[in-house]
């Protein structure tokens, strides 16, 4: 009982990074309708971000937490403003080709600057131990991604749901041309909530650097599984992302603990292609 | 058909003389493993058109066939010592039977999910072939071996050999695809890929077709697996079965030209040449080449959207219109 009360807890601090790469996929898929390929290298780059204000200026990850969101928020409105907003004009295969391409971009970027090798944080985190529940053991900083992942979904869905720019993303991912046509500017809807995905990214990142090691290509598995998420939790529906991806962070180290970690992503996959077989449209898809 | 004009037959001949001068011309083993990799991913391109380009069903999974065609003959000559000449039509067949599976559970979905269940698909085939100790694991497997006959089991000393040889099946492939898209086969599946509910109604069995296109493209793409592998003679699955294996086959269409017959030609030309020359260049900068490479591949795609192959047809329309203004001009 005990073991599998921990596996779940695991699996939950394991789905929590999964819901938040999902929630950003989620908001693009949703807005804009781009399956975006480069939603996994924000998470590589927040966590380079934690990781160089760690090494640099001796933070901890979640005082980092800000300036990863606020950096991958401004860099999402470059890449935006550059390539996402041209490509909008394209084809829908052409849009998904251009966020791929642009995720080997910054890979192999981050690969140029920051090095290959596999990193974790230097400096000694100072938010970390354990608490001993006797049937459970808590570590403090794993915690850290679970309540991101709370406190994220809550703000989004505040965000999307009560305030001016929300609404006005959300009647933008009905029909742009109705929403441009009483008066909201699309093109300013859709740079916010692409630069909000990465943002959101960012700081996944940084809650993931406290138990993860960081390379350029870490973003790729989180990435499918991102997609995965949103795919069962339906058209980007933001709470359907949130709630399969913990689901699926629990599947994953469930089938790990009782069956075999070998193929434990395939027990995820098959879960997901089971699902999507008798709900095409996502357990949450209206 | 209609007979060839002398004009048509001049280039195609002159085609054919490019092709069989080229080798010789530049005789070096690298410009002749840029050779041969043009010819696979052209093949890769081609396949994936069928259920990519012309079905419109855009799989992002397409690395199972192209391993399932390089394992098939890796193992089999293992196992059996089968002739890789023989050996790649059972990877065909082979991958045939894994598409009719693996279509006949997923063709039904649209859009975004049919790509992310054919990478989940992918992605667990991956992860079986590195668990599995029976087809080399991670390690993957090797199949150079000096005592076998040359020609019997196409492994040429001589690297122009396999040019000549995968341009001659290139070719082949390219005569069977131009033959098939003036078929209705090819009619139907464009139906399907502007409103499948429509070409329902209008009398065609969707599911069925799109089943048949993706079958077809798997065969042609584990085609291309089986003739890499003869070239490398060795793989593993970190080689052949990623994502990013998957990505590319479908980048080497878009950015020759959805769905044209000579577009995944033209796009596996540039994007070797480019992947080529950039590694070549400038990959002791620990992964520049890479940035370079994706850098070009978002401003082609981004600013030719429609592919390489339109180019020509847009100047020309250009040309028009800047003609036709012309005329307007002295009359303002």
């Amino acid at each position: 009982m005990s073991v599998f009360l921990q596996g779940l807890y695991e699996g939950i601090i394991n789905g929590s990074i999964l819901a938040l790469i999902a929630m950003g996929i989620a908001l693009v898929w949703g807005v804009m309708n781009i399956l975006s390929f480069s939603q996994g290298e924000f998470l590589m780059l927040g966590m380079f971000v934690s990781y160089y204000a760690n090494r640099l200026l001796g933070l901890d990850p979640i005082v980092a937490m800000p300036l990863s969101a606020l950096v991958l928020f401004v860099l999402g409105i470059i890449i935006y403003k550059l390539i996402i907003a041209r490509a909008l004009r394209g084809p829908i295969l052409s849009q998904r080709l251009i966020t791929f391409a642009l995720s080997m971009v910054l890979v192999y970027s981050a690969q140029l600057f920051f090095g290959a090798e596999y990193k974790t944080l230097s400096n000694p985190v100072k938010f970390s131990g354990t608490i001993d529940l006797g049937f459970l053991t808590i570590a403090k900083q794993k915690l850290v991604p679970f309540l991101l992942a709370l406190i994220v979904a809550g703000l989004l869905f505040w965000f999307l749901r009560y305030t001016r720019m929300g609404k006005a993303i959300q009647a933008t991912s009905m029909d742009r041309y109705a929403a441009g046509l009483v008066g909201i500017n699309p093109d300013r809807a859709y740079t916010i909530s692409f630069a909000l995905a990465s943002a959101v990214a960012g700081a996944a990142g940084c809650a993931l650097t406290y138990y993860y090691y960081l390379y350029p290509n870490v973003g790729a598995t989180f990435q499918l599984w991102g997609f995965i998420a949103v795919a069962m939790g339906g058209f980007g529906s933001i709470t359907g992302a949130f709630l399969s991806g913990l689901l699926m962070g629990i599947a994953d180290t469930l089938t790990g603990l009782y069956v075999n970690t070998a193929i434990k992503y395939i027990g995820v996959c098959v879960v997901f292609l089971v699902t999507v077989s008798f709900r095409p449209k996502g357990i949450f898809g209206k | 058909m209609k007979k060839l004009s002398s004009k048509r037959y001049l280039l195609w001949a002159g085609i054919l003389v490019i092709l069989i001068v080229l080798p010789l011309l530049f005789n070096t083993a690298f410009s002749h493993h840029i050779m041969t990799m043009m010819c696979i991913w052209a093949l890769l391109g081609m396949g994936w058109n069928f259920i990519g380009g012309y079905a419109g069903q855009i799989s992002n999974g397409h690395a199972i066939y192209y391993a399932f065609g390089a394992y098939a003959n890796a193992m089999l000559l293992q196992w059996f010592n089968l002739s890789p000449w023989i050996a790649m039509w059972v990877g065909c067949l082979l991958s045939a039977g894994i598409a009719f599976l693996i279509g006949k559970g997923l063709l039904r979905f649209r859009g975004h999910v049919f790509a992310i269940a054919t990478m989940a698909v992918a992605e667990c085939v991956r992860l079986i072939f590195i668990n599995t100790k029976a087809v080399g694991g991670a390690t993957g497997v090797y199949i150079f071996s000096a005592k076998l006959n040359p020609i019997l089991y196409m492994q040429f000393s001589s690297t122009r050999t396999y040019v000549y040889l995968y341009m001659a099946i290139v070719v082949c492939v390219l005569l069977f695809v131009r033959w098939l898209n003036k078929t209705k086969f090819c009619y139907y599946l464009r139906a399907i890929n502007g409103n499948e509910t429509a070409a329902e109604s209008a009398g065609i069995n969707a599911a069925n077709y799109k089943l048949l296109a993706y079958m077809l493209s798997a065969v042609i793409v584990s085609l291309a697996g089986s003739l890499y592998m003869q070239f490398m003679l060795y793989t593993d699955p970190s080689m052949i079965l990623t994502s990013n294996i998957s990505m590319m086959i479908v980048l080497v269409t878009v950015m020759g030209g959805v769905g044209t017959v000579y577009g995944p030609i033209i796009g596996a030309i540039v994007l070797t040449y480019i992947s080529e020359y950039t590694r070549v260049y400038l990959s002791h900068y620990n992964g520049l080449d890479m940035v370079i490479y994706g850098v070009l591949v978002i401003l082609i795609v981004l600013f030719i959207p429609d592919g390489l192959i339109s180019i020509p047809g847009r100047i020309k329309r250009r040309r028009e219109r800047r003609h036709t203004a012309g005329k307007e001009a002295p009359a303002k």
